[in-house]
């Protein structure tokens, strides 16, 4: 009877969940954990910094622009929202270093059982905090 | 069993699985060569990147005549071409990578990756030149 009920609870939810189903990754449907996190937290970080390219095209374009589009720029730049950004985009291009790195040992072989992912991942995390400060205190 | 001769027609070219054939959706064979340079470009990344912040850093306050000069360094405006086809080469592979996950319709996937693509070789044709103007 039991059995019977899931069976109709099931067709039911079929019904609308035919055209809905999650397709991969499936980001939405697993509890988060430092693994996924971190992959997440890569391919985020790589998509911000695709933009921060720009930024740097645009650096480059008001340099050879002259100095009206310079000045242009460096107000921009210079202004709260983006000192802001600057950092942001340092944050995002250590982690994906730090991390880049970790995903190429990890193309070695390296660090596949549970406790070395644990481990390599926090420190991934705090390699990135640490070299982020260090070049933040270092330009200051 | 005699197997259609519809069948062995098309399994005369190959190896590749009947349902392979009839989607017309097969591997186009240029897998392995985008993870190689993917890992390729990340390598020559990683000092690359420590020698633009280190830019970056010294310069982002720095006035107009400053930073042109120092730009059309003929080492700096070597390092800074590198460290742009470097970047934008790695950014249009990781975001290809981004789109055919996330992308489920065929035509609009296609159609964005090679809008993407074509954007992202106008940035690196642009920040280059940007800079051989400098330079030069």
């Amino acid at each position: 009877m039991a059995g019977c009920k899931f069976l109709f609870v099931k067709l039911y939810l079929g019904m609308f969940m035919t055209h809905e189903r999650p397709l991969s990754p499936h980001l939405q449907v697993y509890k988060p954990q430092i693994t996924s996190v971190l992959s997440i937290l890569h391919r985020i970080t790589g998509v911000v910094l695709c933009l921060g390219l720009f930024v740097l095209g645009w650096w480059l374009l008001a340099a050879a622009s002259g100095p009206e589009a310079y000045a242009t720029f460096q107000s921009v730049a210079g202004s709260p929202i983006g000192i802001i950004a600057l950092v942001g985009w340092s944050f995002a291009l250590f982690y994906h270093l730090c991390s880049g790195v970790r995903h190429l040992l990890m193309d070695t072989g390296l660090f596949f059982s549970i406790p070395e992912v644990y481990k390599s991942g926090y420190a991934t995390l705090a390699a990135a905090a640490l070299i982020t400060a260090m070049f933040w205190i270092a330009y200051l | 069993m005699k197997q259609p001769a519809s069948l062995l027609k098309w399994n005369k070219g190959g190896l590749k699985h009947p349902m392979a054939r009839a989607r017309g959706l097969g591997a186009g064979g240029g897998a392995v060569h985008h993870w190689v340079m993917q890992r390729i470009t990340s390598v020559f990344a990683v000092p690359l990147t420590f020698w633009l912040c280190a830019a970056v850093a010294g310069h982002v306050h720095a006035d107009y005549a400053t930073f042109t000069a120092w730009l059309a360094q003929p080492m700096n405006a070597v390092l800074m071409i590198l460290s742009v086809l470097t970047f934008t080469y790695h950014a249009a592979q990781g975001l290809q990578v981004v789109f055919e996950d996330y992308l489920h319709n065929e035509a609009l996937k296609m159609f964005k990756l090679v809008a993407m693509k074509l954007i992202m070789i106008g940035l690196a044709v642009a920040s280059v030149f940007a800079v051989l103007k400098i330079a030069l």
